[in-house]
């Protein structure tokens, strides 16, 4: 009789073993559990009354086991072909578009060869009130049904308790319906942002679980599309709004990157005589006419800082600028790049050394006022009784005195025209005297003597 | 372990009644996606007293469904395939435990409690931490303990002196009862499950829902339950949460992806709050749980 059940036993392990390998090789299907099944029940049937037998018992578990292990992998595996099969297209679909009512679109076309619909909404929610997003026209019967359904409290319970449900539409027998109401909830992140409200043309009571599940999971991505478009909507605007900002502000921005290219400028660089487009991608260091200040933009210093620096412009001029420089971090820290601000100070540092001339030629004209009053009077005196002495002295015959005379007057006549000379100056420039001491260039009033 | 003893508690194991049909029929439309709401509705509406208590708990305020459900087709669609196996297989595995009783010195009315509150705890802590299959794990949770009840009918000797081991000297019972039967009632559970032919993820979750680390398959449902049962003993009556309290299984915690507080431990009280106010909502629910099958028929 051992023999007998043994050399089943051994016939059912082979089988077994061939399935096993079947379920290695991933073809589960529906036979294959079948088969699975069939072994474990005639297992267990020979076997009968004597599962105390450590062996048997062991047998009959393991089966059971692996025939409960195979069938949810095959469960599993169908589902997830089902689901990916109708995600797929849909998926495909949405990666093309951002538009809102398309992807509302795309959702009721894929739903559409799954389940009879009559009439569909897909509806967002936001401060306790539905708002339409898609299609534009609904007929009157249906809007009645949202609200009869949204007044009940109905959709309000789906939103909380976050899967879809079917009720029976309304005027429908309460035993027989032949019309559902199906309600899916739009969820993002645990958190329902709208639904999806269809009117059926199936029983409810033919549903099945797998069907709320594709149902649901398709609605999730539908739900996500439409999150991630409403995204970058918001994303773009912002975006354009900043880029706006920043492309038409009067002060010269630069971002360069921790290389030293320049990653971004904006539309004032036109004012020094460049195009925005031929300096992106260049190294910033080629616009800087003081190689020393370069290095801040370079190496960016942890505090913002601000200081002068001279731009080289397009047309090789020097541009003085004011600049704000500071740091561009990443969150988690490290340098990703410099922003500078820059101001073109040019035409106030020209009007700072036009008046600094314009003072100190003032300081000049008092000096000469006061030199032409000092000097001039005294040496007026000295000249006219030199003068005098010069006669008394050709009268008695003293040539060597007459001649020395000469000479005294000679040089105050040189006194004389460098006072004359101060007068006319017309600028302030100065010549090198001794090492480190600078003395007025006169030449100039020299100039205008000649001229006049 | 003693094997003489093991075998001996194996053989009178068989004695067990089996779980009626029904359940039998739900447990194998649990694992298949394909059942149709009528379907489901067809099997449960051959049970009057399952039917009527069914209706009554899918109005009750837990499910606080809007409007008024009629038919089982209709609470199908409406509270879920998921949630109504679950549903109907807990109303006939309780049923058919009830008809046990308890032994001298079980508290059977404590221990349905601690079940029911186990089985809520299971589920809702199953939503936090987005287990996807809610109905397995208060299934689960709701039988996790059947291995106490075969003790105490089975073996009253044993569990009398178990008990008195167990009372005042802060050891675990589960320890205790290895001691002196050779298997802890999660073991002894786990076989009484298999001999159901409940799903073999439901005995795997039972038999480790003391050592949840030792689950080879079943990691995640054996550690809801772990958990769950730790926060139902807080809910409990003291005595028996004083026999079988015991600490926050961290390994659990952390497979379950819980959320910890500042200092690093299980953040319990978050979870805590939440579970007591999910339990007076369950309250009506329990009720009709707890009816008798047997009067309403």
């Amino acid at each position: 009789m051992m023999d007998i059940l043994n050399d089943r036993l051994e016939r059912l392990k082979a089988g077994f073993a061939g399935l096993i390998n079947d379920l290695n090789s991933q073809d589960v299907n529906r036979d294959t559990i079948d088969k699975l099944k069939d072994i474990w029940k005639k297992t267990r049937e020979l076997y009968k009354g004597d599962t105390s037998d450590s062996l048997a018992g062991n047998e009959i578990k393991e089966l059971k086991e692996r025939t409960a292990r195979a069938e949810r992998a095959y469960n599993e595996t169908r589902e997830t072909l089902n689901e990916l099969l109708s995600a797929q297209k849909l998926a495909a679909a949405f990666r093309a578009t951002y538009d809102a009512a398309s992807l509302c679109g795309l959702f009721i076309d894929t739903i559409t060869p799954m389940i009879p619909i009559e009439e569909i909404g897909i509806y967002q929610v936001e401060n306790a009130h539905f708002k339409k997003l898609y299609p534009a026209e609904t007929s009157q019967k249906f809007e009645e049904l949202v609200n009869l359904n949204w007044d009940e409290g109905l959709i309000h319970w789906v939103l909380n308790e976050a899967r879809p449900i079917i009720v029976n539409a309304p005027d429908q027998p309460v035993i027989e319906a032949e019309k559902g109401c199906l309600i899916i909830p739009l969820i993002i992140a645990g958190e329902s942002f709208g639904f999806i409200l269809a009117l059926v043309d199936r029983p409810p009571k033919d549903f099945k679980d797998t069907d709320f599940e594709i149902i649901f999971f398709l609605a999730s991505q539908t739900a996500l599309a439409l999150e991630i478009a409403r995204l970058l909507q918001s994303l773009t605007e912002t975006r354009d709004f900043l880029a706006s900002i920043l492309e038409n502000a009067h002060d010269l921005i630069i971002v360069c990157s921790g290389e030293g290219e320049i990653i971004f400028i904006n539309r004032a660089i036109e004012n020094y005589g460049y195009e925005q487009e031929q300096l992106l991608g260049q190294p910033v260091i080629n616009l800087i006419a003081d190689e020393e200040t370069a290095e801040d933009l370079l190496n960016p210093p942890e505090k913002v800082k601000h200081k002068n620096i001279d731009l080289k412009g397009g047309g090789k001029e020097i541009f003085h600028t004011s600049a704000t420089i500071s740091r561009l971090e990443k969150p988690e820290g490290g340098i990703v790049g410099t922003l500078a601000v820059l101001k073109d100070i040019s035409k106030q540092k020209r009007l700072e050394s036009q008046l600094i001339e314009v003072e100190r030629r003032a300081a000049i004209a008092q000096t000469v006022i006061t030199i032409n009053h000092e000097i001039n009077n005294p040496l007026a005196i000295v000249m006219g009784h030199l003068y005098l002495v010069k006669n008394r002295a050709v009268e008695a015959g003293l040539d060597d005195i007459v001649e020395k005379l000469e000479a005294m007057d000679k040089n105050c006549r040189r006194i004389k025209k460098i006072a004359h000379k101060l007068q006319n100056l017309t600028k302030s420039d100065t010549t090198d005297y001794l090492e480190g001491i600078k003395m007025l260039d006169i030449k100039s009033g020299d100039k205008s003597i000649e001229i006049l | 372990m003693d094997k003489s003893k093991l075998k001996d508690i194996t053989r009178n194991f068989r004695d067990l009644p089996t779980l009626p049909g029904i359940a039998l029929q739900i447990s194998d439309m649990m694992n298949n996606p394909n059942v149709s709401a009528s379907d489901l509705a067809k099997l449960i509406s051959a049970d009057q007293s399952l039917t009527m208590r069914i209706l009554k708990v899918a109005n009750s305020a837990y499910y606080g469904f809007p409007r008024k459900i009629g038919t089982i087709t209709l609470a199908v669609v409406v509270l879920g395939f998921d949630a109504l196996k679950s549903l109907t297989l807990s109303m006939t595995i309780l049923d058919h435990l009830k008809k046990w009783g308890g032994a001298d010195g079980f508290d059977f009315n404590e221990f349905w409690r601690h079940s029911i509150y186990t089985a809520i705890i299971a589920r809702f802590l199953s939503r936090q931490t987005g287990y996807k299959v809610a109905g397995e794990a208060f299934v689960t949770g709701l039988i996790h303990d059947v291995g106490k009840l075969v003790i105490s009918q089975k073996f009253p000797e044993q569990f009398a002196e178990i008990l008195e081991t167990a009372s005042g000297n802060g050891r675990k019972v589960y320890e205790i009862e290895n001691e002196i039967l050779g298997a802890d009632h999660a073991e002894l559970g786990s076989w009484l499950v298999d001999n159901w032919n409940l799903p073999g993820y439901m005995s795997e979750a039972v038999a480790y829902h003391h050592h949840p680390e030792k689950a080879a398959i079943e990691i995640k449902l054996s550690a809801l339950v772990n958990t769950a049962n730790r926060f139902a003993l807080d809910f409990g009556a003291e005595k028996w949460a004083e026999t079988y309290k015991d600490d926050f299984n961290p390994y659990a915690w952390n497979v379950l992806k819980m959320r910890n507080s500042t200092n690093g431990g299980p953040d319990e009280k978050y979870y805590r709050s939440m579970i007591e106010h999910e339990l007076e909502k369950a309250d009506s629910f329990v009720q009709v749980l707890n009816t008798e099958g047997e009067a309403v028929r």
